[in-house]
């Protein structure tokens, strides 16, 4: 009896550890939000930044004054995956919504879509590049007439990226790439 | 040897610039009736690398067009399907209809049980 009340208490404790450190997790994700908005740098320096390590140590000793027992490093590994996963969407954002004004960012999403035709041109010959530009401008303009600029600029930036997969396989194909890539596999 | 068997989207594509006017044979109305046939989205470098394969077998020869406004001054490039082409669509149908004749439709075998 007496052990089973004792196994009761350590599954409560357990929960109420884990209660504590889920909150503090969400409530250094809500914080750090604003900090990842224009973060020149990968997730690692983000990680690394005093920002994060201030606000980590600040929920740390904060946890271990209630009684839960956690070290910097084991929180920083439980935040870690969703931090991840917030920073690419926010840094996704930043590139094309402007945030003071919440409307879609042009000059950025100009200079992906003229990247996006960069690729094209590099791997395609000069007449089939022309053309395959000239169809995504004018398929631009049929949708920017029917349902206006953001989604025009979507469709585009859709077609150019879904278009590179083909045309980098059929270029190595071109180059004979993939028979020399299997070549140097299967003798590694 | 015998002219090869295409795949399902070169036939879509040789199909669509039979099927559309010889003003229309460029890229964008290509994809657009692709899109149609197949009820799939189509990219445009799907397209063009298949348009490319089919004018190196020989199915197909393509020409420099005008350069438009609202293409952003850049020239269309036409297609026009050859003789080879049209061979190869016609295979493609007689490959289609033995295949059906040789697969017992499941009505026959329903029958044939029965």
């Amino acid at each position: 009896m007496k052990l089973m009340r004792t196994n009761q208490e350590a599954a409560r404790r357990g929960r109420r550890h884990n209660d504590r450190v889920k909150t503090s997790t969400t409530f250094l994700i809500k914080k750090l939000k604003k900090d990842m908005n224009g973060f020149e740098g990968s997730f690692e320096e983000f990680l690394r930044s005093k920002e994060v390590n201030d606000e980590i140590a600040r929920l740390v000793s904060q946890l271990r004054q209630k009684g839960t027992k956690i070290t910097r490093r084991e929180f920083k590994n439980r935040c870690a995956s969703e931090l991840k996963s917030l920073f690419y969407v926010v840094s996704y954002l930043h590139e094309v919504v402007d945030v003071s004004t919440g409307l879609s960012n042009p000059s950025k999403g100009e200079g992906r879509r003229r990247f996006g035709e960069f690729l094209l041109y590099l791997f395609l010959d000069l007449d089939t590049a022309e053309a395959v530009s000239g169809d995504l401008e004018e398929g631009y303009q049929k949708v920017l007439k029917k349902f206006g600029e953001r989604k025009a600029k979507i469709w585009c930036t859709k077609q150019v990226y879904s278009s590179l997969w083909p045309v980098f396989v059929a270029w190595t194909k071109k180059l004979n790439l993939l028979s020399v890539l299997f070549g140097l596999i299967r003798r590694g | 040897m015998g002219l090869e068997i295409i795949s399902p989207f070169e036939e879509f594509v040789l199909l669509a610039i039979t099927k559309l006017p010889e003003e229309d044979t460029y890229g964008v109305p290509i994809r657009e009736a692709v899109e149609e046939f197949s009820g799939e989205m189509v990219s445009v470098g799907q397209l063009y690398t298949t348009l490319d394969r089919l004018e190196k077998k020989g199915f197909l020869t393509s020409r420099q067009g005008e350069a438009t406004e609202e293409r952003g001054g850049k020239a269309k490039r036409y297609y026009k399907i050859e003789g080879l082409g049209e061979a190869a669509l016609a295979k493609a149908d007689r490959v289609r209809l033995n295949a059906k004749q040789w697969v017992p439709s499941k009505a026959r075998l329903a029958g044939g049980a029965a």
